[in-house]
């Protein structure tokens, strides 16, 4: 009787073998140094503790946004395609990481009735991640969506997928083909490419190794890539929703309560600076500029973008990604027009799909131009008229009560106030 | 590199002081810098930035008097010498003299400072300490052009829209309008350059000058005794402009306001009061 197990290194010689792995290595230790590269830029950041009560409430969230991806959804086209791309994957890799443990380390895991499971799974989730991958080019073609960028590179991307996910149904079918496999039916689309390849030189076993060595090549080309372009949101923004101390749409905090500092510690304290560079970023705000996927839902929901203000928020962010390695001033490749142009409305964090919060991006800036005098004449005018007299009309500040003449507003006297005052005292 | 000295006086904000007739006193109380004043510093701390200067802020007030610190020490200053003297308010001119005899001990190319104050706006001191030092003075300055470090233009704008130009050598003293420049928000918790701060207590001045001593006192009440009360009031907007008393200053006019109580001024509110009597 056939033993139902995968025979992961089919007709590949040890020469080949040596080949993946040493390809396998190379693309490994890319990956690791392009992460270890933004790692030690997100750590020049102003150190933000994760705290695990943030982590709990994210978890729900993360289930609402990475993975019912809800927020995706509400563009019903683009749902699909990035739940198809997103959910075949994730299995894929799966699938993948479940090979290297079966023979790399010697659990077998891949045998009988699993092994069969295994093969249906991935062969259906293998069919949506290329459906996926097709809608996304075709949208990406037709420009169907306004809001995305269409350069090369996504494209480049996208074609990059859709080989290495063809390529595997290529190297299953001929090995299917070629060894007559009786389960072969739990891989329905491999089976159905090993009939059509019947006869064909090009899809023989005396081929095989080449497809199967390409496949490789190309899924460690995608491995290596993955931290120096925007595929990196594949890890960061998981990590940024998870993670991300809470800042939900609506929720414009300062990063300090005044009521619970003295004067002294008012003057002192770091976490009132504004940011001016980089560095003055907090970590987990470096992170998240990692995360953008350059989908432009925050530009298309944006008012003042919509309305021809210089400000798209999506630039915002992609303009810290990109010159994170200087640690320049903030001024030098954003304008405080940009900035200034803000509504802090929330349209552009409640339409973000990885969490990243523009808001608090902007107002750490705007809080730095302040302190840099970079402010619009009137804001200006305003703050010192609330400075000099408490009020942002610069009226006096004693005639705060003229409201109140001829209304028979009841008034504590000074004697009534020092005399509750004693009794409370006394009490 | 310029040595600029700026004269800051500190205030009571007349904008914001009231008289409580209730208590008969002085309320809303605010201590503050002239304005006048503050425009010269922001204007040397705009100079400085650009060009560099060494700035010393001279200060001069009565001992009793509080100062709220912070509102000086933001800006971007070298130094800061604040001249305390008991009574200083009692004995105009004694001001000049004190900040007089601390800019002799200096070298400083230019002085600034506010043309006149908001509280007095005798515009007295500048001109004497001017004089006390030798030096030239320019008052009601709106415009400064450094056209070189010791050669300065200076605009002043006089009546029906002319404008002086004056071609000026330091040192000399130049006193400014609130129209000098922008005003300038500062940050609350920038962090502050270390200012080195000096304090002097002088001892109360014994020689007192013959010059009148001017007081703020009780203002005038405005009796307008011609009014005949509008039916939009309220009543006790009634009352209070049937007995003339009114807080409107729009609608003080010509000769239906006096200032004092007459037979005149009892005749009309009486006739006022019993019109309004009549309505009620």
């Amino acid at each position: 009787m056939e033993t139902v197990q995968r025979d992961t290194f089919w007709m590949i010689s040890s020469n080949y073998k040596l080949m993946m792995y040493i390809f396998a290595g190379i693309a490994i230790l890319v990956f690791l140094y392009g992460f270890y590269r933004r790692f030690r830029l997100w750590r020049r950041g102003v150190r933000e503790k994760v705290r695990w009560n943030d982590v709990k409430t994210n978890l729900s969230y993360f289930y609402q946004t990475a993975i019912a991806q809800r927020k995706v959804k509400k563009d019903k086209l683009f749902g699909f395609m990035h739940r198809f791309t997103s959910y075949g994957f994730v299995i894929l890799f799966i699938g993948t990481v479940l090979v290297a443990i079966d023979y790399d380390f010697k659990i077998p895991l891949l045998r009988g009735n699993f092994y069969l499971i295994y093969e249906l799974v991935l062969d259906v989730f293998g069919v949506l991640f290329l459906i996926g991958l097709a809608l996304a080019m075709v949208i990406r073609a037709r420009k169907i969506r306004p809001r995305l960028r269409d350069g090369m590179a996504d494209q480049a991307f996208l074609l990059l997928l859709l080989l290495i996910g063809m390529g595997g149904y290529i190297i299953e079918g001929i090995r299917i083909s070629e060894m007559e496999i009786s389960h072969a039916v739990w891989s329905p689309v491999g089976y159905g490419l090993s009939v059509l390849f019947q006869g064909h030189a090009i899809f023989s076993g005396a081929s095989y190794p080449i497809w199967w060595l390409s496949h490789a090549v190309l899924a460690f080309i995608l491995v290596a890539i993955i931290p120096y372009t925007k595929l990196f949101h594949f890890l960061t923004a998981p990590l940024n929703i998870l993670f991300h101390p809470v800042k939900r749409t609506g929720n414009v905090e300062a990063p300090y309560n005044l009521e619970e500092m003295t004067e002294e510690e008012r003057y002192d304290s770091l976490k009132i600076q504004g940011v001016n560079k980089i560095s003055d970023f907090t970590n987990w705000q470096l992170l998240s500029t990692d995360a953008c996927t350059e989908c432009g839902r925050c530009d298309s929901q944006c008012p003042a973008n919509n309305s021809g203000k210089p400000l798209a928020p999506r630039n915002i962010v992609t303009k810290i990604r990109d010159n994170m390695h200087h640690d320049e001033e903030v001024l030098s490749f954003i304008s405080a027009e940009e900035l200034q142009s803000c509504t802090t409305c929330g349209a552009c964090v409640e339409a973000c799909p990885v969490s990243i919060n523009h808001i608090d991006l902007i107002l750490s800036m705007r809080r730095g131009l302040i302190q840099n005098q970079v402010i619009e004449q009137e804001a200006e005018n305003m703050l010192v008229r609330l400075e000099e007299q408490n009020n942002i009309f610069g009226k006096p500040w004693s005639d705060r009560e003229d409201w109140s003449k001829g209304l028979n507003i009841p008034v504590l006297s000074d004697s009534k106030k020092v005399s509750d005052n004693q009794k409370k005292e006394g009490a | 590199m310029l040595n600029i000295c700026i004269l800051v006086k500190p205030i009571m904000d007349p904008a914001s002081i009231k008289w409580d007739y209730q208590s008969q006193e002085f309320s809303y109380i605010s201590n503050t810098f002239n304005s006048a004043d503050t425009q010269a510093l922001q204007w040397a701390c705009d100079y400085k930035e650009k060009n560099g200067a060494k700035i010393t802020i001279i200060t001069a007030h009565d001992s009793e008097f509080t100062i709220e610190e912070k509102r000086l020490l933001k800006y971007n200053i070298d130094q800061w010498i604040v001249l305390k003297q008991p009574e200083l308010k009692n004995n105009p001119g004694e001001t000049a003299q004190i900040i007089a005899k601390e800019l002799s001990g200096h070298s400083f190319d230019v002085i600034l400072t506010g043309s006149v104050s908001e509280d007095k706006n005798s515009g007295m001191t500048p001109a004497m300490v001017a004089e006390l030092l030798f030096i030239p003075a320019l008052t009601n300055i709106h415009h400064i052009d450094v056209k070189e470090e010791g050669l300065w233009e200076v605009k002043r704008s006089e009546d029906r829209g002319t404008v002086q130009t004056y071609e000026v050598k330091l040192p000399i003293l130049i006193g400014v309008t609130n129209t000098l420049g922008r005003k300038r928000y500062i940050p609350r918790y920038r962090r502050p350059p270390k200012i080195k701060k000096e304090i002097r207590i002088l001892e109360k001045a014994n020689e007192q000058l013959n010059v009148q001593v001017m007081k703020m006192t009780e203002p005038r009440p405005n009796i307008r005794y011609f009014d005949i009360p509008k039916d939009s009031l309220s009543a006790e907007e009634r009352l209070l402009a049937i007995m003339g008393l009114s807080q409107d200053k729009k609608e003080q006019s010509g000769k239906k306001v006096a200032s004092e109580v007459n037979d005149k001024t009892i005749h009309f509110i009486s006739q006022k009061l019993q019109k309004w009597l009549q309505e009620g």
